[in-house]
């Protein structure tokens, strides 16, 4: 008895955990922090939940946690509908696939894998959107790089939240 | 049937939602009745916390501006009377009020200039990927906000409802490469249409290159467009260049209000309202 009640209760309280983090991650991206920094650079932080998810979580609750975080984004920004869920849907089945080759178990291996695909996605949504056409090419390379290396460096801490929380939940690199 | 769904779930679920974003993608032509339930869920649910958060980033400037900032000058002038020192924070407060105020008045004056309904509004979130343009303001459809209202500053135009939920609303700034405004230049007349770069300046497109546009003449909206009212400020011209093998010129303005530090609009309501 005690044993079916946690293999329910583990995944679900995983669940809202995921979710909930992803909410607050998109909550910080849309803040207006100008207010106070006016030079603030903003970053794609659900993004690096994405990758986290598609590491560790590559259940459909997972695929749908992904799709959401990018609809969630989508409703509070500019960016045309159904670009963004789709976008991390692809992210997330390109680390299922590269998953069968490289590992990814170290925190630099992660972190390098934010980089590749937040730089990729980045510039995705630029050229489906046409943005490209809107600045020069230097300052969108200077700008995706400053992003993704951001990205990169503030994505080993929340890793190493996201895997120190997954791991006393059971949670094991799948 | 349900072994076959248990193995491959993954890829049931993953086929599902691709085809499901794809769908949205390709209908992406947003209707001009209502905004999605799904988005208005989304935009009432962060509005609370975000609301409560910019009036504490208020607070922290307010702050910041008032006691940080003066702290070095209080230990040089540590030999002063503290009446001075209380002078000097209550001039700092003073002046932040100023500040608010002029904006305020500022906005006020707009609205008894204009003969139409005015409601202001206060920024309370931003797009939060970066690359677009645009804000989350604290009116909704309960102020009898819909989309496609523009939305105004006293320096000129700010952009359109772009979605509207009960007490917040999106707005798409003038920016924002998704934007296009009908435009004329106010001293010669000449017509074009106004998109957003991106990059803080916008572009007035289809100008042709006979007509006469120099640098810090001033575009007005043309009133055509269906949604800007005839007449309001768009922006200076700040580049034109021409060549004489083109039918069109570039022309690049900087709009009148400052967008990426906006903290008070006003949305406009049609006359006949």
């Amino acid at each position: 008895m005690v044993c079916v009640t946690a293999e329910v209760n583990i995944p679900m309280k995983q669940f809202f955990f995921f979710l909930l983090g992803g909410l607050f991650l998109v909550l910080i991206q849309a803040i207006p922090w100008y207010y106070v920094f006016p030079q603030v650079i903003q970053l794609n932080l659900s993004f690096v939940f994405v990758i986290f998810l598609a590491l560790y979580r590559p259940s459909p609750s997972g695929w749908f946690l992904a799709f959401l975080l990018g609809s969630l984004l989508e409703a509070l920004s500019g960016v045309p509908p159904g670009l963004l869920p789709l976008i991390n849907l692809i992210a997330f089945f390109l680390i299922r696939v590269a998953r069968r080759i490289v590992l990814f178990e170290s925190l630099l291996s992660q972190a390098i894998l934010v980089f590749a695909l937040s730089f990729s996605a980045d510039l995705s949504l630029l050229i489906i959107t046409k943005l490209v056409s809107a600045y020069p090419y230097m300052v969108i390379l200077k700008n995706l790089l400053a992003r993704s290396l951001l990205l990169m460096a503030l994505s080993m801490p929340l890793f190493a939240i996201f895997n120190k929380r997954a791991y006393s939940q059971g949670l094991v690199l799948k | 049937m349900s072994s076959f769904f248990r193995k491959h779930q993954n890829f049931i679920v993953a086929s599902f939602l691709v085809v499901f974003s794809l769908s949205v993608h390709s209908s992406s032509v947003r209707s001009n009745d209502n905004t999605p339930s799904f988005r208005r869920i989304i935009l009432n649910a962060y509005s609370p916390p975000l609301r409560a958060i910019t009036s504490i980033l208020k607070e922290v400037r307010h702050l910041l501006s008032s006691y940080i900032l003066l702290l070095g000058v209080q230990e040089k002038n540590i030999q002063l009377q503290k009446s001075i020192d209380r002078l000097i924070e209550q001039n700092m407060r003073m002046k932040e009020v100023l500040l608010e105020n002029n904006r305020l008045r500022n906005l006020l004056l707009l609205k008894s200039r204009s003969s139409s309904k005015l409601v202001s509004a206060e920024i309370i979130g931003r797009d939060p990927m970066g690359w677009f343009k645009a804000a989350l303001i604290n009116k909704g459809a309960g102020d009898g906000i819909k989309r496609n209202q523009p939305v105004i500053t006293h320096q000129g135009i700010v952009g359109r409802i772009l979605d509207v939920a009960a007490d917040t609303s999106k707005v798409l700034l003038l920016t924002d490469i998704n934007s296009s405004v009908d435009a004329l230049v106010q001293r010669t007349r000449a017509r074009g249409i106004v998109e957003g770069r991106a990059s803080d300046l916008c572009e007035l497109k289809y100008v042709s290159s006979s007509e006469d546009v120099r640098l810090g003449d001033l575009v007005v909206t043309s009133g055509l467009c269906g949604i800007f009212p005839k007449g309001l400020t768009v922006g200076k011209v700040t580049r034109v260049m021409k060549d004489s093998f083109d039918l069109f010129q570039y022309v690049e303005l900087t709009p009148g209000t400052s967008l990426n530090k906006l903290e008070e609009v006003c949305i406009l309501f049609p006359e006949n309202n």
